[in-house]
């Protein structure tokens, strides 16, 4: 409330404010350091390197030297074409939503745990491929400048130097 | 109470230590509190206005959300699991979306205050929830808790010395949280750069360090980037890009400290992120909008501005600057 012009504050009021505010500083701080602490922390947490809403912000720290990825390929009427170019066959193809599941379920496959790939074939067979297409998950890695030059310049297909781990076995 | 007056007196020193390079008196300080308090009882209820417009640029989603079945369900919507899951998905998305509203229209209930808090918590955690955590929410979850505690009668005209502090004080936090998000991404960048520098490989000092970010990412989601394209072809050109963009991403917490630089390191993070979508097809629009609003638009503080006091003001590059300049007076 403002106070009467000429009256002098009420001292009792004015320390108690001072003391809300001190605590609110503290609050602050704590957030803050909280934030920085739990963030840092969860780099001990893999795979994601994060406790949600706690995170790192580590986002492309890494410079990619020679980087392993899984790719999918897609198979329809004979057809096969790489996931993120059969844009025509499935809604997510250049979404990196899509490509971290396919990244799990790669990984899933390769470490053979059971339990682990169940959960990311359902995820990536539910939520980003259409019931009826044929698909096959491939491992492959490389220097990306290489990897660029191959595929996205020369347009050279990569896929059949690749290590097959799983899919749901429709390629020929 | 003694380990509280021990860590006031930390605050105090960090504070002091990151503050201007030239100082106002305490008459300068709270005259400059009293206007930033009328910046900050504007800028509150705006904040909400853009949590209202983050959910709806979610409601194309709500239909793919309402529909789905498989999740990978993060710990504070872990609950969904015992309930339907369709009933409680719309739950948490009309439920976030009236809160949020509703803060916008009546930012000086801490109980409304609270449940937009409440909201965009459990908005945030389910639209991560899918496989894959992105992070343009998590800021907003920060800052939309630091205003819980905004004291009562906060937005009434005069309000005693103590409450403007306060508001000023919160908001100066939210400032901390959202440039604390930098700082600590320009921290891992150099901690791993150095780390890859060590093992001979390339990092993010290199010529093409940028240009392999942008080519990995570009193979990964298979999108096309003319201008990406171009950098990844002519790497040298984006090597001063990187540089800026680790300057300003480590020493982007000194901003809150220095108004003088507040301006400058938004419009400089909002370019950065321009540029990400447009080599990358990264965007933070969250991120965007707060920078605007928290750092460009209001910024903090009136220490009044010098083409001298912003250079003295950057970190780094105005002690080297201080440094030649008493050389010359010598």
């Amino acid at each position: 409330m403002e106070r009467e012009p000429g009256k002098a504050p009420d001292k009792s009021k004015v320390a108690g404010g001072m003391r809300r505010y001190r605590r609110l500083q503290i609050l602050v701080a704590t957030v803050f350091l909280v934030m920085f602490a739990a963030g840092e922390a969860a780099l001990l947490r893999p795979p994601t390197y994060e406790v949600f809403p706690f995170y790192s912000w580590s986002m492309f720290a890494l410079v990619p030297n020679k980087t392993e990825q899984f790719y999918v390929f897609v198979t329809k009427d004979g057809e096969t074409r790489e996931y993120t170019r059969a844009k025509k066959w499935v809604r997510d193809a250049n979404s990196v939503v899509a490509y971290t599941v396919i990244q799990q379920y790669g990984n899933a496959l390769k470490s053979g745990n059971k339990k682990e790939i169940a959960k990311w074939r359902r995820q990536f067979e539910e939520n980003h491929m259409p019931d009826d297409l044929g698909y096959e998950v491939r491992y492959g890695n490389g220097d990306p400048m290489a990897r660029w030059q191959q595929e996205r310049v020369a347009e050279i297909p990569v896929w059949p130097d690749m290590t097959v781990v799983g899919g749901r076995e429709a390629i020929p | 109470m003694n380990r509280l007056a021990t860590l006031e007196y930390w605050i105090r020193r960090v504070r002091h230590w990151l503050g201007p390079s030239d100082r106002a008196d305490t008459g300068a300080i709270f005259r400059e509190h009293a206007e930033a308090y009328q910046r900050c009882r504007m800028l509150i209820p705006f904040f909400y206005v853009i949590l209202v417009s983050s959910m709806m640029q979610a409601f194309p989603w709500w239909e793919v959300y309402l529909s789905r079945t498989q999740w990978t369900l993060l710990w504070p919507v872990y609950w969904l699991a015992w309930i339907p899951l369709s009933g409680g998905i719309l739950a948490i998305l009309i439920f976030s979306l009236m809160s949020a509203f509703a803060a916008s229209v009546f930012s000086g209930s801490r109980l409304v205050r609270a449940a937009a808090f409440l909201g965009i918590f459990q908005f945030a955690a389910l639209s991560n929830s899918t496989g894959k955590i992105g992070h343009n929410l998590h800021v907003m979850v920060f800052i939309s808790f630091l205003l819980i505690w905004l004291p009562d009668g906060w937005n009434r005209s005069g309000a005693p010395r103590w409450v403007r502090s306060s508001v000023y004080l919160i908001v100066s936090g939210a400032q901390a949280v959202l440039m604390l998000s930098y700082t600590m991404a320009g921290l891992i960048k150099v901690g791993a750069g150095v780390f890859q520098l060590a093992a001979g490989q390339s990092s993010v000092f290199h010529y093409d360090g940028l240009a392999r970010q942008i080519a990995d990412r570009l193979l990964q989601t298979g999108a096309s980037r003319p201008l990406g394209e171009w950098l990844i072809t002519n790497p040298v050109a984006a090597w001063p890009l990187m540089m800026l963009v680790l300057y300003v991403e480590l020493f982007a917490i000194w901003a809150v400290f220095r108004p003088r630089l507040q301006v400058f390191f938004a419009v400089a993070l909002i370019v950065f992120h321009a540029g990400s979508y447009f080599t990358m097809t990264i965007l933070f629009l969250n991120h965007c909008v707060l920078l605007g609003l928290l750092l460009a638009i209001v910024p903090l503080g009136s220490l009044r501005w010098s083409a001298r006091g912003f250079v003295r003001d950057l970190p780094v590059i105005g002690a080297v600057f201080g440094r030649l300049e008493r050389k010359r007076l010598a």
